[in-house]
């Protein structure tokens, strides 16, 4: 299938979560991983339906509704049925959602209902706001948008901030976060130290396979270590030898060094990143040059799509791809072409998205820094698909008002075929009321 | 003036209906559309969990 060409990293442990990764609070039976509040989502459907079926039809509820928002969302954004359904019809054809998890499906599907509230101004903001601080129980990404969208309120729409009715749409999505917090007994206080041991757990990871791909642990292994025959993967093989090359660079092992930040002169959010290029910074510079070509290919690689016939290979025919967007362009402007040549139809109504809803969509590229931190794998992109989609959009608008423009133009000017009509028309006219007239004067 | 009224709230009313009829017949062919390229990309064959999602359902 076309979904499975695309090119994959690995990206994590898979099941083996380690047990400082898990969100861990006393007095809580069952630990909860990284997202409490997806597997809260997700565990009716698991509960009642079973492993298999329960989470299949969590992943059809989560990809159908990006579906409906997308279409509800950008119909009122823009006040286009049309473009609304070229737009929903095209996140269908996205890779992107099919192959990563869900988990990042169900952020997509978050900012999108913000997009649809904040459809209608100001007056769902709170509501918004609510919303972004219970997706951070989805997932942590959601706290750099959480903060860029409050700067930027703050800044454009204090007056609003102040209103009863955000305060008490505030209050709402407050009081859902603090019952999930005492129902699990989460101490919040914890909260910025474990996002960043998630943050340094996902660095070390992404270091140590870097580490291991670069061939810088192959003199650091042991006799019979990385014998394929031992039933693991090569990167399980090489984890003791990673573990001597962190000894002999860095001066402890990988399980001490994300354990605390070693330089606190730097902000926490990155990650150690200065020590670490102090430490070693052969590697880092190699590795930071990793992450900027991981990023363009995974810029490319997240938002191709994959057509449900033929034989499409998104990876060999980037041709066919340009070709592909250009004919979502071409399918944007249909109603305004249409319009163009039959130019009695009135100008379409478009209309460009909310300086609000710009703001929203710019904080969600937020989202990429902490991911460009770490590793900007394209599994961790379908937060970005709402922003990706407006992008997109506007490409459809611009085109549409150019076009707009023109007729406009061409029906303003003396020697335009429209007036020419007219001119017929009325001439027309006269000649028949003339007509009438002398059949009129005969019959008398 | 009650005539107005009563003949611009059966406008809106038929507006209302129009749109929703509209837009019940777009999501009912977005979904069927979404149906069919859901089971395209193996949605509904098993083990169909990329990444840490068999995580989440086991904890789940």
């Amino acid at each position: 299938m076309a979904g499975k060409t695309v090119r994959r990293r690995e990206t994590s442990r898979s099941t083996s979560i380690q047990p400082n990764n898990i969100w861990h609070s006393a007095g809580r039976p069952d630990p909860l991983t990284w997202s409490p509040g997806y597997e809260v989502l997700m565990s009716p459907f698991v509960a009642t339906l079973g492993r298999e079926q329960g989470y299949k039809i969590w992943r059809f509820l989560v990809f159908g509704g990006i579906t409906l928002l997308t279409y509800f969302a950008f119909i009122r954004t823009l006040k286009s049925i049309w473009l609304g359904l070229i737009i929903a019809l095209y996140v269908q054809l996205l890779i992107e959602p099919y192959t990563t998890p869900a988990l990042q499906s169900c952020t997509c599907l978050v900012l999108l209902l913000c997009l649809l509230l904040l459809s209608y101004g100001t007056r769902y903001l709170g509501l918004v706001f609510g919303l972004l601080l219970n997706s951070i129980l989805i997932t942590g990404a959601i706290t750099s948008l959480l903060a860029s969208f409050s700067i930027l309120c703050l800044f454009f729409y204090a007056r609003r901030l102040w209103s009863r009715r955000f305060v008490f749409q505030l209050l709402i999505g407050v009081g859902v976060f603090a019952c999930f917090i005492i129902h699990y007994s989460y101490d919040l206080s914890q909260y910025p130290a474990e996002a960043l041991r998630r943050g340094q757990a996902g660095l070390y990871h992404q270091l140590s396979l870097y580490i291991q791909r670069s061939g810088r642990s192959v003199p650091y292994l042991q006799p019979g270590e990385d014998d394929p025959t031992r039933g693991v993967d090569e990167y399980h093989r090489h984890l003791a030898a990673i573990d001597r090359y962190y000894v002999a660079n860095w001066g402890a092992k990988e399980i001490d060094l994300r354990a605390s930040i070693h330089d606190k002169r730097w902000p926490a959010f990155l990650l150690d990143w200065p020590w670490m290029m102090s430490k070693d910074p052969k590697l880092m510079k190699e590795y930071g040059s990793e992450v900027l070509r991981t990023l363009e290919d995974s810029l490319r690689l997240a938002f191709q799509i994959a057509i449900p016939f033929g034989k499409y290979n998104p990876n060999a025919r980037p041709s066919a791809k340009n070709g592909y967007a250009l004919i979502v362009v071409i399918a944007f402007v249909i109603p305004s072409l249409v319009r163009l040549i039959r130019r009695r139809l009135p100008l379409s109504s478009v209309e460009w998205p909310s300086r609000l809803q710009l703001f929203f969509l710019l904080s969600s590229l937020s989202i990429l820094v902490p991911l460009t931190l770490v590793m900007p794998l394209e599994i961790y992109f379908p937060p970005l698909i709402p922003c990706f989609l407006s992008i997109c959009a506007l490409v459809g608008i611009v085109a549409i008002k150019t076009l707009e423009r023109f007729r406009s133009t061409v029906e303003a000017s003396p020697q335009a075929p429209s007036t020419v009509n007219q001119n017929v028309a009325n001439a027309g006219s006269t000649r028949a009321r003339k007509k009438g007239a002398r059949r009129r004067t005969r019959t008398r | 003036m009650h005539n107005a009224t009563v003949r611009r709230n059966a406008r809106s009313l038929i507006a209302l209906h129009r749109n929703l009829v509209k837009h019940l017949c777009v999501s009912a062919f977005l979904l069927a559309a979404f149906a069919f390229n859901f089971s395209y990309h193996d949605g509904w064959k098993d083990s169909q969990a990329p990444g840490d999602e068999p995580v989440y359902v086991d904890t789940a």
